[in-house]
Parts: structure tokens; C-alpha cells; sequence
């Protein structure tokens, strides 16, 4: 992955940074003296340093252009996308199931589908996780999960 | 004193609290081993499971399980030249030069020794001040607590030097984050846009499980292949391991030395085991016979960290019990274990509770024990959990987590907060915040806050400054914040000179 992309990525982080002290600031004036007093001072702070920190990004993207070079990232965004949308199905999973059931159905998912891994070993995984959690939750320590 | 010394002992040597030890020991290993996983990771996923147990026996079964990564990840280190915790990365440097030289046995062997005695070093070191610790409690008061979590905080600012702009934004973030909820001093509502779920603020359960599990098992996944990318080369030989464990005799002096380096910075709250084992290696090294075989494969690089990395455990210790503050991320966790169990680290704890600060002390020296047992014995075992796909820890860690973060309150919003905290901690583990300083932030926000107002309502901002022990940590907070850029400026100057 490039600098430039990933300081743009991140300088969209810092105006989420910024929108967010903006909007804690302005929700502290309409609390009391005692309750508000700590929460603007710590947001103007948060703000100063959003607004800096955005500022040096944008300089290294305008500079990067012109010597752009690859950096080593440890995940894609893809992954996180695909994982956070299969952690949502889990979460919609377990309000209807219970967790011995609703994760061997996010771990072949997971496996099968995301991993592509072989059918019969992203079975016998699954299968084994919905068992050892089973044995692991309800039998040994009893919680009534 | 000696009744609870004594009443203490006898609640660690049952059969129960023995097993929950051994076990604790064992998947903290596992945990260590595992590249990216450490004490916080076992700990935030060990902890839902502690809710139906005696408060004795969770502390006892999680101050193992963070006791027993350090010595896990050494074994990486030395084996594949894989660091298993950042605490384990100066280890590499001759760990893994002396398996090459066919003598990982007398290494593992080392370290191991290294690990038992440097634990047992810090936790001697926190017995003789906890006593002290006692009447240090009586001299604070609010604007002393106040000034502790201040220089709490302003640690955040050398936690990551490399990134120090980004730590302070990721520290400020995490205050925000604890001023979520019902005001501890006039109760008033505060960010909790209308949902009752965050009146009592953002729980620090599903929080720590989403920024540590989740986004390490999306790196895992990321990564593909295996954990070892050493194409499955794992040396193993127990020939040398009793040549290893007397190496620490024959070096006895730089173990002390390394030793007291990592109880000291594990006492000051937020820099913790990572920088331990640079600054002991880094100290061995500038202080030791023959500096050039450093890096090839000498038996007192692996000494000088693995004792400090395990000394910082029983430093970190003490500002935990004592006032409530964590010496570094697992204590922080640790803290939080505590307070679900109904026990308030901090001043009266050390009064009202005071077993539970023995039990501690002697859960943290048996789980570092049971940890080398079990590691020298089954160390060349162990270490093929870093021959698993990671495609298939990943979904592992995941179901875990989140299983985890639900069985805290059995409430759905818990998992929620764990995945939007594990997409958080994907960003700044990506983008380099300090995910520790957002923990420390949040932990320590809340007594921020709470001691802020209450000098303000007894003694006046004066109070701040009239207080010896106030004014002091005051200064003591100026100087850490000011000190690395006087230094940085002092090495620039020689270098232009």
C-alpha cells in the first residue's frame, strides 16, 4: 500500500477525530458548570491536537505524490469489511439462537466461505467449536450464556 | 499480618486453586506463544469466565494466565525468531542466534530460569513496599489521587515515542470515552444519546475484547499461511536446558540488575514489560565484559531480558493495589477483573482486602513457576500451534471474543460495543494509536474526573499545590513530560557537534 493512500485514510480518521471533539464541545455547554468542565477542556484538547495531526497528514500526502513509496500494511480493508459484516450476521445470529449453535455457523462461514477452505475440515472445525464451547460454558463453568 | 500471610497461603494451596493456577499458566503460555496475543488478549477473554467463580480463584486463575505470556512468547522468540509479546523482542537477538547454533535447549533453559527468578524478584520487591504502601495510602487524599491519574495519563505521552502525537490523540479519545455516562459527581446524563445501556459509560470488558481480540484475528486472517514462516523449522532439544537454567547463576549480578530495571518500570504506570526488555538488553549490553558477542548468540542477552519482562510484572503491581492506577495494560484489565468481583483496587483495598493483595502476590510467583514447568516440558509441542493456518485461529479467536464480551452482562449490546471497539482498534493498530493509551485513558479517566471534583469541593484548587505529596507528583508529571524532549534536543546537539 502506498503513503500517500494510507495517510489519505488516515487524515479521513482525523476529521472523524475532529467532527467528533466538535460535537462533544458543543454538547458539553449544555450540561451544568461541575459536569461540563472537564469534558470541554479534554475536547478543545482533542480538537487542537485532530486539527495538527490532519495538518501534517495533508503535508505529507501533498509531498508523498511526488516521492510516493510502498509501505507494508498487515490487514486489508476488504478484510475488516468482510469480517465486520459476518460479526454482524453472528451478533443477528445469536439474538434468535444460542451461542453452541449460532458459532459453528459463523466459523464454516467463516472457513467456507471467507477462508475458502476444504469443506470437510471447515466441518469438523465448526463442529468441534460448537462442542468445546458447549462443554467449555455449560457443562464446566456452569454459565448460563 | 502473619494470620493472613498464612490464611493466604492456605486459600492458594488447595487442590481448586492449584488447578485454576496450572491452568491459567497454560493457556497464557498458549497465548504467549501465539504471535500478536498477550496478557491483554487472555485476560479480556479469560475474564467472562471468572464471573460464576470465588473471587480468590479468578484473581489466582488470571494473574497466572498474565503472569505466564511473557515466558510463552520467549519461546518464539528463541525458537522461530518470532517475538510471541512485544515483552519477548529483545530475546530474538540471541535467542534465536543460539538455536541456529543448535542450542535452543540452553536457551529455553535460560529464559526459563530467567522468567521464574525474575518474577519471583518483583514479587519480593513488591511484598517489602506494599507494607509501605499501607502508609502511603493514609498520606493521599483526593488531590493526590487526582495528580496520580494525571501522571497516569501523562505517561501516555512516552508509551510510543515514535508516535507521540498519536498517542496523545488516542489517550484523549479514550477520556472522552470515560465521561460517557452518568456524571460520578452530579449524576447528570453525559453522551449517552438517549440509551440507558450507557448510563453506567462504556464497559471495559466488550471494549478491551474488541480492541485487542477482534483486530488481532482480523490481522491473523489478514496475514494467511501459517504463524511460523520459518517453513516449519521448530528446533527443540532439552540437552542444554539445565546448562541454561545455572547460566543465570553464573550471571547473577546482571540478572539483579535486569531485574530491578524491569521492577522499576513496571511501578510507573503505562510504559510496562515492551520497554523492560529494550532498556535491560539495552543495559547488559553498555554495561557487560565483552559487548561484541552480544547478538551472536550470547547466553546473557536472553538473561537480561527475560528477567526484566518478568520483574515488571510485580512493579506493575503496586500502583494497582495501591492506588488503583495499572503499571501497564494487563494490569489494567486485571483492574477491571477486580472490580467486577466486587473488589476496589486502590488506598482501602490494601485495607480492607488485604488477602486479596497476598493471594495476588503468590498466584503471580506459582503461575510463573507452573508456566516454566509446563513450558520446559512441553515447549516443543506447544510450539506447533504456530504451524495452524491462521485462517483457522482467526474464527477461533472471533467466536471466543465475542462469546466473551456477551457472557460479561448476557446482553447483545456488549457484542455490539466489541465490534465496533475491534473496527476502532483495526484503524489504529493500522494507522499506529496507541491502543494502550486509549485503555489507560478510559481506566483512569474515571478517577480523574471523581478526585477532580471532590479537591475542588473540600480543599479548593489550592489544594493541588499546597499538598507536599500533591506538589510533588505535580513536578514529577512536568518533568516526565519534558525530560524526552530535552534529551532529544541534548542528542542532537552532540550529533551536530
Amino acid at each position: 500500500m502506498s503513503v500517500v493512500k494510507l495517510k489519505k485514510e488516515e487524515f479521513i480518521i482525523n476529521v472523524i477525530m475532529i467532527l467528533i471533539s466538535v460535537l462533544t464541545l458543543w454538547m458539553a455547554f449544555g450540561y451544568n458548570e461541575k459536569a461540563r468542565l472537564l469534558p470541554i477542556f479534554v475536547s478543545i484538547i482533542l480538537l487542537i491536537a485532530s486539527i495538527y495531526q490532519a495538518i501534517k497528514n495533508i503535508k505529507i500526502i501533498r509531498a508523498g505524490i511526488e516521492h510516493e513509496e510502498k509501505v507494508e500494511s498487515s490487514s486489508s480493508l476488504k478484510n475488516i469489511i468482510v469480517v465486520t459484516l459476518l460479526l454482524i450476521g453472528f451478533v443477528i445470529l445469536l439474538y434468535f439462537v444460542k451461542y453452541y449453535l449460532a458459532s459453528p455457523i459463523f466459523v464454516f462461514a467463516f472457513l467456507w466461505l471467507l477462508a475458502k477452505e476444504k469443506l470437510i475440515p471447515s466441518l469438523i472445525t465448526s463442529v468441534s467449536t460448537g462442542v468445546g464451547l458447549f462443554i467449555l460454558f455449560d457443562l464446566i463453568l456452569k454459565m448460563n450464556v | 499480618m502473619l494470620d493472613m500471610a498464612l490464611s493466604s497461603l492456605a486459600e492458594v494451596f488447595t487442590f481448586k486453586s492449584l488447578l485454576f493456577i496450572f491452568l491459567g499458566a497454560l493457556l497464557g503460555l498458549i497465548f504467549g506463544i501465539l504471535p500478536g496475543l498477550g496478557g491483554p488478549q487472555v485476560l479480556a477473554l479469560l475474564m467472562p469466565l471468572t464471573f460464576t467463580m470465588d473471587s480468590g480463584q479468578a484473581i489466582m486463575l488470571l494473574i497466572s494466565a498474565a503472569a505466564a505470556t511473557t515466558f510463552g512468547g520467549s519461546i518464539t522468540s528463541i525458537l522461530i525468531n518470532t517475538p510471541g509479546t512485544p515483552t519477548n523482542a529483545a530475546t530474538t537477538f540471541d535467542g534465536y542466534q543460539l538455536t541456529k547454533q543448535g542450542r535452543p535447549g540452553y536457551a529455553i533453559g535460560a529464559a526459563a530460569m530467567a522468567s521464574t527468578l525474575g518474577g519471583i524478584f518483583g514479587a519480593i520487591i513488591l511484598t517489602m513496599l506494599l507494607p509501605f504502601g499501607k502508609n502511603l495510602v493514609m498520606l493521599f487524599s483526593y488531590p493526590e489521587y487526582f495528580m496520580m491519574a494525571i501522571m497516569g495519563l501523562a505517561m501516555i505521552a512516552i508509551i510510543d515515542k515514535e508516535h507521540m502525537g498519536k498517542a496523545i490523540i488516542a489517550g484523549l479519545f479514550g477520556l472522552m470515552l470515560a465521561f460517557v455516562g452518568l456524571d460520578p459527581v452530579t449524576g447528570i446524563e453525559r453522551y449517552t444519546f438517549g440509551s440507558y445501556y450507557l448510563w453506567d459509560g462504556i464497559q471495559l470488558v466488550p471494549m478491551i475484547i474488541g480492541l485487542f481480540a477482534v483486530s488481532e484475528a482480523v490481522a491473523l486472517f489478514s496475514q494467511k499461511g501459517t504463524i511460523d514462516d520459518s517453513g516449519g523449522n521448530v528446533k527443540n532439544s532439552y540437552k542444554d536446558v539445565f546448562d541454561g537454567f545455572k547460566s543465570i547463576f553464573q550471571n547473577f549480578k546482571l540478572f539483579l540488575k535486569s531485574s530491578l530495571i524491569g521492577t522499576v518500570i513496571g511501578i510507573i504506570p503505562g510504559v510496562g514489560g515492551s520497554v523492560a526488555n529494550y532498556v535491560a538488553y539495552g543495559q547488559a549490553v553498555s554495561t557487560e565484559k565483552n559487548p561484541e558477542n552480544f547478538g551472536k548468540g550470547d547466553i546473557r542477552g536472553v538473561i537480561a531480558p527475560e528477567s526484566s519482562n518478568n520483574a515488571k510484572d510485580g512493579g506493575a503491581l503496586l500502583p494497582t493495589l495501591t492506588f488503583g492506577i495499572p503499571g501497564s495494560l494487563e494490569m489494567a484489565v486485571l483492574l477491571g477483573a477486580l472490580t467486577l468481583h466486587g473488589i476496589q483496587p486502590g488506598p482501602r483495598m490494601l485495607l480492607e482486602n488485604g488477602n486479596i493483595a497476598l493471594l495476588l502476590i503468590y498466584a503471580l510467583v506459582i503461575g510463573t513457576v507452573a508456566s516454566t514447568l509446563i513450558g520446559v516440558i512441553a515447549a516443543s509441542q506447544l510450539t506447533k500451534v504456530t504451524l495452524v493456518k491462521t485462517t483457522y485461529i482467526a474464527p477461533l479467536i472471533l467466536v471466543l471474543a465475542m462469546i466473551g464480551a456477551y457472557a460479561s452482562n448476557l446482553m447483545l449490546a456488549d457484542v455490539v460495543v466489541a465490534v465496533i471497539f475491534g473496527i476502532i482498534g483495526f484503524f489504529m493498530v493500522r494507522h499506529n494509536y496507541s491502543r494502550i493509551a486509549l485503555v489507560i485513558a478510559l481506566v483512569l479517566g474515571d478517577l480523574m474526573q471523581r478526585s477532580f471534583h471532590q479537591t475542588i469541593d473540600s480543599v479548593g484548587v489550592i489544594g493541588f499545590f499546597t499538598r507536599p505529596i500533591s506538589m510533588g507528583l505535580f513536578v514529577i508529571t512536568i518533568l516526565v513530560l519534558i525530560l524526552p524532549f530535552i534529551r532529544r534536543k541534548r542528542g542532537v546537539n552532540n550529533v551536530s557537534s
